[in-house]
């Protein structure tokens, strides 16, 4: 009988203990529920890319010198450079470039080494098109600049992490004009100056 | 358990290739006899893309964008064994402020991983909502990589001799701040996870795996080390710059799914320890300072050195790997990540052949299951940790 | 105890002084209360699917539908018409018969559960003298109707589910049917009317919920279960079967199957309300507000008021049950199978029984306090 009884209570002590946990849980998602929704509404608000984002390339054409650095860079040789050697200047004529972004993989190492800079990484991301053939961009859409997020005026702009005030850890709690973390080199000497 | 044997006829069920919890593409063969699970034969190869024979046709600066594409949730570890590998044949210096940000990038990795595993397995145990949580937090790393490196996922940050890019101004001020957001909302999946009594029901005793069979099967990470073996190839091996830092190798001595979520989320304080002090020790400081103390020192100043450099030498595309065979290994969040790479005075690789730690993880899955109920292939298979991109390459 | 207003009563009377006979007046009631449970019980529908999608993106941090009319809020009604107009899939190795017949037998039992359900005195289609147990009867049709469309979608993983919704709806009737057992021994009624008007009384102190505190917990477990929302959701697990017995079904046919799914929630947190948070009934009694406010009980204006209160307290009272199994659904894992059967063999079905025995003790000791 004392066993049975032992048992039981046992049996009631780890009911207790489970409806405590589960509360526990259920306080865990409750809370939740008076936070600030972290999701970007897309369309409506948009992340500013970050300084170093690799989207789609820009390419200049007068400083290209058709070395092909990008093509052998490239993980699948992509770039298509197609130059003619002048003989009178002894240069390389470059006759047209372009660049398929349906197969292109942003990984950069075109721009990466391309010796005159004349390859740049912009921040567009969003390359959708009804045709796939309209991706291969040639050396006029290459020289395109896109349109930035920060100037439309249907888009709420928004920081990520890394460009947020110390202590900031959400987009949606500053302006996206707020200074971000960390003082410049110039600022610092200033005030090492100083102090 | 004793099992009364039934005559009914036994059912076998295709799980995956496209199954919700199946993790990518993996099919599994089940053999079921009611709820209990007979048999399972795992069926591997829906994303296998060649990539080993993609390397032997690619210099290492046209082979890294493809390496993040193994393993895509712990990018940066594959990021760092392709460099690793040449770098040790062809003896690249790493100055000491590179092997500090790879440690840093290296250890927020793995806490991504890490949030992206507790996520899925949660999931698949049936609690859909730490899902949404683990994004939250996993998007600020992502962030932090998008600043560093340009990408979210697939980086293409690291280099033979260093890092692409130094860290961009505030970068590691942000970091520190995730570094003090983050330890918090750990405590807050432990308050949802943890100690539920229904997710201890489903993972307690569950997939257990004894210390030698773990070590039998070959089994890395946390696996191995929810078996009781404290094996951790960064204590190990002492790669990079670990031994500057004050960490434990997180273990467990359960050997069942919920020592491996111990392990993993034990892990994940670590890394956050680790990366702490990375940030606070890094040789220059942050970028900004670094800067300022080059400019006021003037040309030739100390602030130059090579240890204060993010990458030795900027490699040339013609880097060539010289003759001569080795294996290197690292500790990826999932186990031993590893390359066995043949050279031959060539700008390519002769072989690269790679050691997933999921593939090997992998195969302990059947042995696992035989016997359980099919609810538990999921919670077994999801306490594996495995990334079809990685396990098929 | 006043009876309220009798809805059907004044109908017939206002036709027949129309000059329409009495019984063609009673045939032209008829259909009013059904077209009334089917408005209201879709409307239950809409509104606990958008509360399902605006809590559970609250708890995720997430905003949920927002643009699909204010707030989102015919997202449930987009959902539906995509139903409605998708292709309607009959498996070709699926036995078509049963194949549609399943969703009807799981949907049917549901709605016509709700012809017992109370929203005040004579809010009610039909007091039957069985009440909560024809709800009990008509919940033990489903699985049947769960079992024929597992079966017959010719899919593995649809048979498992049917089969896992069968063994759980069987196991978990038993102690719902015991804990409310309990209420039904203390009511002295087991209909839904009389077990309500026996906790009307004393306002908030005379609910069952203080009484049956046990038998509360369990018919909640149980309910939910019977509900297969999620801890219990076996049947449908989307990790294990991607969809149970729903595996094969699309267009309207699922549809049939989402709407039973929501609307036994809604029956059952109306059902909880009734059994054990006193339905209707304001937490004072509004007899003793009225004679606060010295207003006449029997007076049109206060009646009406009263049963305008009284509907929004048991919608009030369900809706707490809703929020509490949505947040509950996004907050737990899963149980498995065996574990499920045995918490409704083992722990459930022991307590319920011991519950019962309790409280016809109890019923026998005090008499006053358990209705003898």
């Amino acid at each position: 009988m004392l066993k049975f009884l032992e048992k039981v209570g046992g049996y009631a002590r780890e009911t207790v203990q489970a409806a405590k946990y589960i509360g526990q849980g259920l306080s865990v998602t409750f809370d939740h529920m008076s936070r600030r929704p972290i999701t970007v509404q897309y369309p409506y608000e948009k992340l500013i890319p970050s300084e170093r984002f690799r989207g789609r390339i820009h390419f200049e054409y007068d400083k290209c010198i058709s070395c092909e650095v990008c093509v052998r860079v490239c993980p699948i040789n992509l770039p298509v450079v197609d130059w003619e050697y002048n003989r009178e200047t002894k240069k390389k004529d470059l006759k047209s470039y372009s660049i398929d972004f349906g197969v292109c993989i942003f990984c950069g190492n075109c721009v990466e080494y391309c010796p005159t800079n004349c390859l740049s990484m912009t921040e567009e991301y969003d390359l959708s098109v009804y045709d796939r053939h309209e991706l291969n961009f040639d050396s006029v859409a290459l020289g395109r600049l896109p349109y930035k997020v920060t100037d439309d005026p249907m888009v709420t702009p928004i920081r990520e992490f890394a460009y947020l005030p110390k202590g900031v850890t959400e987009g949606h709690a500053v302006p996206h004009t707020a200074r971000r973390a960390g003082l410049r080199p110039e600022e610092i000497l200033e005030q090492e100056g100083k102090g | 358990m004793v099992m009364i044997e039934t005559k009914a006829e036994r059912m076998v069920i295709n799980l995956g290739p496209h199954h919700p919890s199946m993790h990518g593409v993996l099919r599994l063969l089940v053999t079921l006899d009611g709820e209990n699970v007979v048999d399972c034969e795992p069926v591997l190869g829906y994303l296998h893309r060649s990539m080993e024979k993609i390397a032997e046709n690619r210099t290492v600066i046209q082979y890294l964008p493809y390496v993040t594409r193994w393993d895509y949730i712990a990018t940066m570890f594959t990021e760092a064994i392709t460099v690793n590998a040449p770098e040790k044949l062809a003896n690249v210096p790493v100055p000491k402020r590179a092997s500090y940000i790879r440690v840093i990038m290296l250890e927020l990795s793995r806490i991504a991983n890490h949030l992206l595993w507790v996520g899925p397995f949660l999931a698949d145990v049936g609690a859909q909502t730490p899902f949404f949580y683990i994004f939250r937090e996993r998007e600020l790393i992502y962030d932090l990589f998008e600043a560093a490196t340009g990408m979210r996922m697939m980086h293409n940050y690291f280099r033979v001799g260093g890092v692409a890019a130094d860290l961009p101004y505030g970068w590691v001020d942000k970091a520190q701040d995730f570094c003090e957001y983050f330890l918090p909302k750990v405590d807050e999946y432990e308050r949802l996870i943890t100690d539920n009594p229904i997710f201890r029901r489903r993972v307690e005793g569950i997939g257990t795996i004894s210390r030698e069979d773990a070590i039998n099967w070959g089994l890395s990470g946390p696996m191995l080390r929810a078996s009781g073996v404290k094996w951790d190839l960064r204590k190990v091996d002492h790669y990079e710059c670990y031994d500057d830092f004050d960490w434990q190798v997180a273990w467990d001595s359960g050997g069942d799914c919920m020592a491996r979520y111990t392990v993993r989320m034990r892990e994940m304080r670590e890394s956050v320890k680790i990366v702490q002090q990375a940030l606070a020790a890094l040789p220059g400081g942050p970028y900004e300072n670094l800067e300022a103390k080059r400019i006021a020192s003037g040309p030739k100043s100390e602030w130059s050195a090579p240890d204060y450099q993010f990458i030795s030498k900027k490699p040339s595309p013609t880097f060539k790997i010289p003759n001569g065979e080795h294996y290197v290994r690292m500790e990826s969040s999932k186990g031993e990540l590893g390359i066995y790479l043949i050279g031959e005075d060539s700008v390519f690789p002769w072989r690269w052949k790679i050691r997933p730690p999921g593939f090997v993880n992998l195969q302990v899955l059947p042995q696992l299951v035989r016997g359980m109920k099919i609810a538990d292939i999921m919670a077994i298979l999801g306490s594996i940790d495995i990334i079809m991109g990685e396990v098929d390459r | 105890m006043n009876q309220g207003i009798d809805l059907q009563a004044s109908f017939v009377e206002a036709l027949t002084q129309l000059g329409v006979p009495q019984a063609a007046a009673r045939a032209a009631w008829m259909p009013l209360p059904m077209l009334v449970v089917i408005i209201g019980v879709t409307m239950g529908l809409l509104v606990s699917v958008w509360l399902e999608r605006k809590i559970s993106a609250a708890a995720q941090q997430r905003i949920g539908p927002e643009y699909i009319g204010p707030l989102g809020m015919l997202a449930p009604v987009a959902d539906g018409l995509k139903l409605v107009f998708k292709e309607d899939i009959v498996p070709a190795k699926a036995d078509p018969l049963l194949f549609t017949a399943g969703p009807v037998i799981v949907l049917l039992p549901v709605f016509l559960s709700y012809l017992v359900v109370p929203f005040g005195q004579n809010l009610v289609i039909t007091d039957l003298g069985t009440g909560v147990f024809f709800w009990i009867a008509m919940g033990s049709v489903q699985p049947i109707g769960l079992l024929m469309s597992g079966y017959s979608s010719n899919n593995k993983y649809s048979l498992l589910g049917g089969l896992r919704a069968a063994a759980q709806s069987i196991s978990y009737e038993i102690p719902l049917a015991l804990s409310v057992l309990a209420v039904v021994m203390m009511s002295n009624s087991l209909s839904t009317i009389g077990i309500v008007d026996q906790q009307t009384g004393y306002g908030i102190l005379s609910w069952n919920l203080w009484r049956q505190p046990v038998g509360f917990v369990i018919f909640l477990i149980s309910a939910l279960a019977e509900c297969e929302r999620l801890p219990f959701d076996l049947p449908e697990a989307e990790e294990e079967l991607v969809a149970g017995y729903q595996t094969e079904y699309a267009g309207m046919r699922f549809g049939l199957f989402y709407i039973a799914s929501y609307v036994n929630l809604i029956l059952a947190s109306l059902l909880a309300s009734v059994l054990f948070l006193g339905g209707w009934s304001f937490p004072i009694p509004m007899e003793q507000i009225g004679t606060w406010l010295g207003v006449d009980a029997g007076g049109a204006l206060w009646q009406f008021a009263a049963a305008g209160i009284g509907i929004g307290m048991i919608l009030l009272k369900t809706y707490f049950f809703i929020f509490l199994a949505i947040l509950m659904r996004w907050t737990v894992p899963r149980v498995r199978i065996d574990q499920l059967l045995d918490l409704g063999w083992k722990f459930l079905l022991p307590v319920a029984l011991v519950n019962l025995l309790l409280t016809a003790a109890l019923k026998l000791a005090f008499p006053v306090a358990f209705g003898g």
